[in-house]
C-alpha cells in the first residue's frame, strides 16, 4: 500500500528533524559561518578558540542541565561564578596553590548551593524565586567580600596554565562533560534526576526521595557552577566582581538550545554540549561578521526563543490522550 | 426516524510508531438519528481514537466521514460543537479552579456578553441553574467551584455540559465506569430520552450486559480495524466478546480456589485519618486477597494511600509483619515490602512521557542498579518480558506510553508494581477502562501472586470483580467499615451491596 508507506516516510523525516533541532542547526550554522567570513571561521586556530571560551558556559551549563531536568531552574549561575572565581583567585593569592583555589571555590559554591536547595525542598520556595533571590544575593556576597576590586592572577601562575589556556582549558572541559554525561546516563543519581522532572507525584509514589535528590542535583550543580567560576577567573585573568552579568541567561540558552525541556524529563548534557558550542560559535561568527555586541545581544535573544519554542515542540510531539 | 446521522468510511489514523485506526478503504459504520450504537473492542482497538477524529482532536490520516449526507471536516473541537456533536468524555476535562457555569458555557458565554464585552454573570448563573435542573442535577450550584465537586458531581456537570449543546450526535466515552449505581441508571434514562428525541448516540463500553442494555446495533473493532457489524437483539454476548478478543474466552472463573493462606501480616485497629475514615478494624493474611467495596466517597482510596504512606492517618495501629505498620512515606512502604498501583494510572501510576522500560523499573530502581550504576540491560529484559507476559500493545517496550491506549497503559502501571515482588499489594480499581480479556490476564497475575503467598488488598466497586477475586470482603460506608464477607457465606451482589449503600 503506497499511501501507507508515503505517510510513514514523512512521519519519520519531520520525527527525525524534530529530535534532532539542535544538531542539525549547529551543523547550519557552522556551514554558513564558514561560507561567509572570508575563511576567518573555518582555521584550526580559531576553532580551538571559540571551543575553549565555549569551556566555561560548557561546564556551568553542565550543572544547569540537571536542574533544568528536574523541571527546576537557575538563576543565579551569573553571580555565582563571579562569587567563586573571586574566591578561587583570593585563595591562589593568599596559598599559591591551585587545588587550594579550586577547593575554596568549590566549598563557596556548595554552600550557597546547599542554601538554595533547603529553600526550595523544605521551605518550599520555587526556584525561580530562590535563585532569582540569590543572584541579588550572591552578587552582594562578592562585591562585598572583594570591596568592589578585581583581584588578578598572575599570568605564570599554574592557576592559569591549568584551568585558563589550551590545552588544559580543554581537556578540563572535555573531562567535564564526559563526568557529567556518564552519571547521567549510568547512575541512579541521573536516572532519578530524570524521573523527578519527568513527573513529581510519580516519582514520589515510585518511592524516590525527591526532597533528597532535589538537594543533591543542586550541590551537583555547585561544584559544576563553582568549576566553571574558576575557569572563568583563569579565563579573563582575574576574579572579578562585576563579570558574569546576564549568564545565567547563556546557561539557560545553552541548556535548552540542546533539547532539555525547560518543563523537566526530556534532554540530556549531549544536547547541553552542543548547545555551548552553538552558542559560543554564533558568538564568534557574528564578530568575525563585524556585528557590534549590542547585534549579538539581539540575535541571542532571539536564538533563545526560538530555542524554547522547538523544544516545547519536541514534547508535544508526544501524543497524550 | 432513521435518518443517517453519521457515517464513517475508510477510516485511517496513523501516530509515529502506531496505527491507531486502519480501516480497509470499503469498510464503514453507519449511526442513525434516534439510535444508541455501541462501539466495543478491546484496549488499542481504536474506540476513543474514532471518537477523537470525529471531535476535531486529531486529524485523521486518511478516510471519510459525512454528517446527515454531508462532508464532515473540523479543525477543533468547538467547530464540531457548532456541527451539533458534543462527547462524555472518559476523563473529564475542566477548569477546576472557575465555576460549574464558567466550565459549562465555555467558549460559548458570547449570549451573556453585551457590546461591551463584559459577562452578565447572573444570566449565565440563571441559565446553567436551568440545564441542571433539568437533568435533575440540581444538588449542584452554579456557583460551584469544580475542585470542591466529587468525582460523581464532576461526572455529572461534565454530562451536563454535553447534553446542553443540544447534540445531534452525542458520543459517550466509557462513562459508566467508576460510577456509583444510581448515577449509572440516570445515565442510561438520560440516553434513552435522547435516543427518543432523535439523537444519535454513539456509546463506548467494556460492560456487555450495558451493550444489552442500551444499544440497538453494536460494532467491534479490533487492532484497529472494523471487524463486525452486528444488531444486537440477534447476538449472544459470547459472539461479541469472540469478535472483540479474537479468540474464545469463555468460563467466567477468575480463580479457582485452594488453600494459600496462611497467617496474619497486616494488622489495622482503630485507624483513622479526618476527614476520610474513621476507626477502621481490619486483618489480612499471607496468600489472601481481601476486598474493600465501596462507592464514591467511602474512603477506601484514601485507606489505601494512607496504608502506603502517601497521606498521613490522624490516629490508630498498623501493625505490618510483627513490627510498627506506620510508614511515614512511599519509599519506606517499598523498603518494607508494600506496592501501590494506584486508582489514576496517568495522574499517579505513570511517567507518559517515558517508555515502557523506565517505567516499569521505577518503582525497582535498586535491584536494577548495582552500586548506584543502572543496569539497563536487566531493566530493558524486565520491560520485554512484562510486554510479553501481560499482551501489552505497543509497537516496543521503547514507545513512550502516553502513546499506548488507556488499558495498555493500565497493563504498564500493574507491571511496574509486579516486578517489585512486594509482600502486600495494595490495588485500586485494576480493571478499570480495561476490555475482557486483559480483564481476565489481569485476575490471573493476582491469582498468581497469591498462589506465592503474597497478600493483595483490592478496592473496588465492581462487584463481579470483588466477588470473583477476593477470599473475603470489607465494606466500606461513608469511612467506616460497614460490613464483612467470607467466601463461601452471603458472598453475593445483594447482600454486599445492602451494605455498601
Amino acid at each position: 500500500m503506497t499511501m501507507t508507506q508515503t505517510i510513514q516516510k514523512k512521519q519519520n523525516i519531520m520525527h527525525f528533524l524534530k529530535n534532532n533541532i539542535s544538531f542539525a542547526a549547529f551543523i547550519f550554522l557552522f556551514i554558513m559561518f564558514s561560507f561567509s567570513s572570508n575563511g576567518k571561521f573555518l582555521t584550526v586556530s580559531n576553532l580551538l578558540s571559540v571551543s575553549g571560551s565555549s569551556v566555561d558556559l560548557l561546564i556551568c551549563a553542565l550543572g544547569a542541565t540537571f536542574i533544568i531536568m528536574l523541571g527546576s531552574i537557575d538563576l543565579s549561575a551569573g553571580s555565582m561564578i563571579s562569587l567563586c572565581g573571586v574566591f578561587a583567585a583570593k585563595t591562589y593569592n593568599a596559598t599559591h596553590s591551585t587545588w587550594a583555589a579550586l577547593a575554596a571555590a568549590i566549598a563557596v559554591g556548595l554552600v550557597f548551593y546547599a542554601i538554595m536547595g533547603f529553600a526550595h525542598t523544605k521551605l518550599q520556595v520555587p526556584t525561580f524565586i530562590v535563585s532569582l533571590g540569590f543572584l541579588s544575593i550572591a552578587r552582594a556576597s562578592v562585591t562585598m567580600v572583594s570591596s568592589g576590586t578585581i583581584t588578578m592572577i598572575p599570568f605564570e601562575s599554574t592557576f592559569k596554565k591549568f584551568l585558563g589556556l589550551k590545552p588544559w582549558l580543554l581537556i578540563i572541559g572535555l573531562a567535564a562533560f564526559a563526568i557529567a554525561w556518564l552519571i547521567e546516563r549510568y547512575t541512579l543519581f541521573g536516572r532519578y534526576t530524570r524521573l523527578i522532572g519527568g513527573d513529581e507525584t510519580v516519582a514520589r509514589l515510585s518511592g524516590i526521595n525527591v526532597n533528597k535528590q532535589k538537594m543533591m542535583v543542586f550541590l551537583f550543580a555547585g561544584v559544576f557552577t563553582a568549576l566553571a567560576g574558576v575557569v572563568m577567573a583563569a579565563r579573563i585573568g582575574s576574579g572579578s566582581p562585576s563579570v558574569g552579568q546576564g549568564y545565567e541567561l547563556n546557561v539557560i540558552s545553552a541548556v535548552v538550545l540542546g533539547g532539555t525541556s525547560q518543563r523537566g524529563g526530556i534532554g540530556g548534557v549531549r544536547g547541553t554540549l552542543i548547545g555551548a558550542l552553538t552558542l559560543g560559535m554564533l558568538s564568534n561568527g557574528l564578530v568575525l561578521w563585524g556585528m557590534p555586541s549590542e547585534v549579538q545581544l539581539f540575535i541571542k535573544g532571539i536564538v533563545l526563543i526560538l530555542a524554547v519554542y522547538v523544544s516545547l515542540e519536541r514534547k508535544r510531539n508526544m501524543v497524550i490522550k | 426516524m432513521l435518518e443517517v446521522a453519521v457515517v464513517f468510511k475508510g477510516i485511517k489514523k496513523y501516530f509515529s510508531g502506531t496505527k491507531a485506526l486502519d480501516w480497509d478503504s470499503e469498510d464503514f459504520i453507519e449511526v442513525n438519528s434516534g439510535e444508541i450504537h455501541g462501539l466495543v473492542g478491546e484496549n488499542g482497538a481504536g474506540k476513543s481514537t474514532l471518537f477523537q477524529v470525529l471531535m476535531g482532536i486529531y486529524e485523521r490520516t486518511a478516510g471519510e466521514i459525512l454528517l446527515f449526507g454531508e462532508q464532515y471536516n473540523v479543525e477543533n473541537v468547538h467547530k464540531a460543537e457548532e456541527a451539533g456533536i458534543s462527547i462524555i468524555m472518559q476523563q473529564p476535562n475542566f477548569a477546576y479552579n472557575m465555576t460549574v457555569a464558567e466550565n459549562i458555557f465555555m467558549g460559548r458565554d458570547k449570549e451573556f456578553t453585551n457590546k461591551a464585552g463584559l459577562i452578565d454573570w447572573k444570566k449565565q448563573n440563571e441559565a446553567t441553574l436551568k440545564i441542571l435542573k433539568e437533568y435533575n442535577y440540581d444538588h449542584i450550584k452554579p456557583t460551584d467551584i469544580l475542585s470542591n465537586l466529587g468525582f460523581e458531581e464532576k461526572k455529572q456537570v461534565e454530562i451536563a455540559r454535553a447534553l446542553s449543546i443540544k447534540p445531534k450526535v452525542l458520543l459517550v466515552d466509557e462513562t459508566s465506569a467508576a460510577i456509583s449505581k444510581e448515577s449509572v441508571e440516570n445515565l442510561y434514562k438520560l440516553l434513552r430520552e435522547q435516543r427518543d428525541k432523535g439523537t444519535a448516540v454513539i456509546y463506548i463500553s467494556h460492560f456487555i450486559d450495558e451493550i444489552y442494555n442500551l444499544c440497538d446495533r453494536v460494532s467491534i473493532l479490533r487492532d484497529g480495524k472494523l471487524i463486525k457489524k452486528l444488531v444486537v437483539k440477534d447476538t449472544t454476548p459470547n459472539m461479541i466478546i469472540n469478535s472483540m478478543v479474537g479468540r474464545d474466552i469463555s468460563g467466567n472463573n477468575y480463580r479457582s480456589d485452594n488453600s494459600t493462606i496462611g497467617d496474619v501480616v497486616l494488622e489495622v485497629k482503630n485507624y483513622t485519618m479526618e476527614g476520610s475514615f474513621t476507626d477502621i478494624n481490619l486483618s489480612v493474611k499471607t496468600g489472601e486477597i481481601v476486598g474493600i467495596a465501596g462507592i464514591g466517597g467511602c474512603g477506601s482510596d484514601a485507606f489505601g494511600r494512607a496504608l502506603f504512606g502517601y497521606e498521613k492517618a490522624t490516629s490508630g495501629e498498623v501493625i505490618f509483619k510483627g513490627k510498627n505498620g506506620h510508614m511515614s512515606s512511599p519509599q519506606k512502604a517499598i523498603k518494607n515490602g508494600i506496592g501501590y498501583i494506584p486508582k489514576d494510572r496517568d495522574q499517579e501510576g505513570l511517567f507518559l512521557i517515558y517508555d515502557a522500560v523506565l517505567n516499569t523499573s521505577s518503582a525497582n530502581m535498586k535491584k536494577m542498579s548495582k552500586n548506584g550504576i543502572v543496569n539497563h540491560k536487566m531493566e530493558r529484559k524486565v520491560a520485554q518480558d512484562a510486554v510479553k507476559q501481560f499482551r501489552i500493545k505497543t509497537p516496543s517496550e521503547l514507545t513512550a506510553v502516553s502513546n499506548l491506549s488507556g488499558g495498555n497503559r493500565q497493563k504498564v502501571a500493574i507491571a511496574k508494581w509486579i516486578t517489585n515482588d512486594s509482600d502486600l499489594l495494595i490495588v485500586n480499581s485494576p480493571t478499570r477502562g480495561v476490555d475482557v480479556g486483559a480483564k481476565y490476564e489481569i485476575y490471573k497475575i493476582l491469582e498468581t501472586l497469591k498462589n506465592e503467598g503474597k497478600s493483595i488488598i483490592l478496592i473496588s466497586d465492581e462487584l463481579p470483580e470483588l466477588l470473583g477475586m477476593c477470599d473475603r470482603v470489607y465494606c466500606f460506608r461513608k469511612g467506616r467499615k460497614s460490613g464483612e464477607f467470607c467466601r463461601g457465606v452471603n458472598f453475593t451482589e445483594e447482600h454486599v451491596v445492602s451494605t455498601m449503600v
